[in-house]
C-alpha cells in the first residue's frame, strides 16, 4: 500500500513542495517525512494523495516558522546565480533557473495560503480538497485562486520585461 | 458562490475561477453560463483568467523539467510548442477528472473502431482490453471511478465526442508508434487536421461535424488536430464510461500518445 502510495505520488509531492518552498533540499525531506507520516498511521487513510499534501502542507508550515530565516537564505541564494551570472553550462541549465528564478519571485507577493491554492490546483486538487488543507470554505479557495492566479501572472509579467 | 442577480452584475474572480475549474453545477453553472453567453466583458474576463492561469503553468512546467526532458519531438515542431513544455505537460497529473498524456499512454495503446474487424479476433481483444484496463485504473487515480472493462463489454471503444457542440473525432485500427495533438486554437471556426510531421505535412480542413482518423498497422504517422475555439467541451467515450475534457485541456494541447504494437499481437493485420 505505501509502496503504491509511493511509486504514485512522491515524485508530484517533491514536485508541489519545490515550488512551494523555492528549496529542492527542504522539499524532499518534507516529502519523506509525510511517507514517513503515512507509514506510522495505524489505518491508512482512504484517499491517500490528498492526506499526504495535507500533511505536507502543514510541515512546510511548521517548518516556515520554526525557520524562516533558512527559506530566505534558500530563495537567496538561488535568484542571483541566475541574473548576476549564470553559471557555465548548456542553454537548458540557464534557461531552467531563469525559468525558476522567475516563478519563484512571482509568487513570493503571494500569501502562504494563496501560494499553496494555487500550487495544489496546479497538482489537479479539486476546491474541496484544497480548502481542506488549509482549514478554510470551499468558497473561499475560488477566491483565494482568483487573487492567487491574478497576482503570479501580473508578477510574471512585470518580471519578464525586466529580463 | 454569490446568489444576486446576474443580470445586475458581472461575474466576480472567484465564480469565474469556479467555472473554469468546473466546480460550478446544476443551477449555478447554467446561471452562469446563460449569463455569460449575453455578456462580452465576463466572456473577456474568463479568456484572461484562462490565459493567467496557462501562462503560470508553462511558467512552472517550464522550472520544473530536468536535463532528460530537453529532447525535440515532432510535435512540438508540428505545434509551434516548445518540446520542454510538450514533455512537461505529458508528465504533469491531470487536473480535475482531466487526461493527460500519462494515463492514455496506455488507455490508447490501441485505438479501435467499434466496428473494426479486428475487434472480432478474440486475441486482439484480450490484448485491447488489458491495454485500455490498465489505462482505466490510471484514470481511477484521478478519482473518476470506472470499473474495469470486462472482455464482453465495450471498453474497447474510444472516441472523442463533444458535450454540447457537433464534433466528433474516431480514432480507428492499431497505430504502430505516433501522436494525437488536440488543440482549440483554430480562429477561423474551422477544424484542421495536420498528418505528420515534416514541413510539407498535409493540412486538411475537416468538416465542423467531426473526422474518422484510420490508421495502419505500421503506421507512425502523427497528428495535429486544431479545433475551432467554439468547441466547447470534449467528452471522452470509454465504453460505457464517459469523460470530459475541459477548455484547459485542450488549449493546453491534449497529447494522445500511441505506442508501438507488439509484432506478435494475436489477430493483428499481418500477423
Amino acid at each position: 500500500m505505501t509502496l503504491d502510495a509511493f511509486a504514485r505520488h512522491h515524485q508530484p509531492l517533491e514536485r508541489y513542495l519545490t515550488r512551494l518552498t523555492g528549496d529542492p533540499d527542504l522539499a524532499a525531506d518534507l516529502a519523506q517525512e509525510s511517507f514517513v507520516r503515512l507509514l506510522s498511521q495505524d489505518t491508512p487513510p482512504t484517499a491517500v494523495k490528498p492526506w499526504l499534501f495535507r500533511v505536507a502542507t502543514n510541515l512546510v508550515r511548521d517548518s516556515a516558522r520554526s525557520s524562516r530565516r533558512r527559506q530566505v537564505l534558500a530563495f537567496h541564494s538561488r535568484a542571483p546565480a541566475v541574473h548576476g551570472d549564470p553559471p557555465p553550462g548548456p542553454d537548458f541549465e540557464v534557461d531552467r533557473q531563469h525559468a525558476r528564478c522567475l516563478v519563484w519571485r512571482a509568487l513570493d507577493p503571494l500569501s502562504s495560503k494563496e501560494r499553496t491554492a494555487l500550487l495544489m490546483r496546479e497538482e489537479g486538487f479539486r476546491h474541496r480538497e484544497i480548502a481542506e488543507a488549509l482549514g478554510t470554505t470551499t468558497g473561499s479557495v475560488g477566491t483565494l485562486l482568483g487573487r492567487a492566479i491574478r497576482k503570479a501572472a501580473k508578477h510574471l509579467e512585470m518580471l519578464q520585461e525586466e529580463s | 458562490m454569490k446568489t444576486g442577480d446576474l443580470a445586475a452584475r458581472h461575474l466576480d474572480d472567484a465564480e469565474i475561477v469556479r467555472l473554469i475549474d468546473g466546480e460550478a453545477a446544476g443551477q449555478e453553472q447554467r446561471r452562469w453560463r446563460d449569463h455569460l453567453s449575453a455578456c462580452a466583458r465576463c466572456q473577456e474576463e474568463v479568456a484572461a483568467m484562462r490565459a493567467h492561469s496557462r501562462t503560470i503553468s508553462e511558467w512552472l512546467d517550464r522550472a520544473d523539467l530536468q536535463p532528460d526532458e530537453e529532447r525535440a519531438t515532432p510535435m512540438a515542431e508540428a505545434e509551434g510548442t516548445s518540446a520542454r513544455r510538450l514533455e512537461a505537460r505529458r508528465r504533469l497529473p491531470a487536473r480535475r477528472s482531466h487526461l493527460t498524456a500519462g494515463p492514455w499512454l496506455k488507455a490508447a495503446a490501441i485505438i479501435l473502431l467499434m466496428a473494426a474487424p479486428v475487434m472480432a479476433i478474440p486475441g486482439a481483444r484480450e490484448w485491447v482490453a488489458q491495454r485500455i484496463g490498465t489505462g482505466t485504473a490510471n484514470v481511477a487515480q484521478a478519482e473518476t471511478t470506472l470499473a474495469t472493462p470486462g472482455e464482453d463489454d465495450d471498453a474497447v471503444l474510444i472516441r472523442f465526442q463533444p458535450a454540447e457542440g457537433a464534433f466528433l473525432l474516431s480514432i480507428s485500427t492499431i497505430q504502430a508508434e505516433g501522436m494525437v495533438t488536440i488543440s482549440r486554437t483554430s480562429a477561423d471556426g474551422e477544424a484542421v487536421l495536420e498528418v505528420g510531421t515534416g514541413r510539407d505535412r498535409p493540412q486538411t480542413v475537416v468538416s465542423g461535424r467531426g473526422i474518422q482518423i484510420e490508421n495502419q498497422v505500421t503506421s507512425t504517422a502523427s497528428y495535429a488536430l486544431a479545433l475551432p475555439r467554439g468547441v466547447s467541451h470534449v467528452l471522452l467515450v470509454l465504453g460505457e464510461h464517459r469523460l470530459e475534457l475541459g477548455h484547459d485541456d485542450i488549449d493546453g494541447h491534449f497529447v494522445l500518445s500511441l505506442d508501438r504494437v507488439p509484432h506478435d499481437l494475436p489477430g493483428a493485420p499481418g500477423h
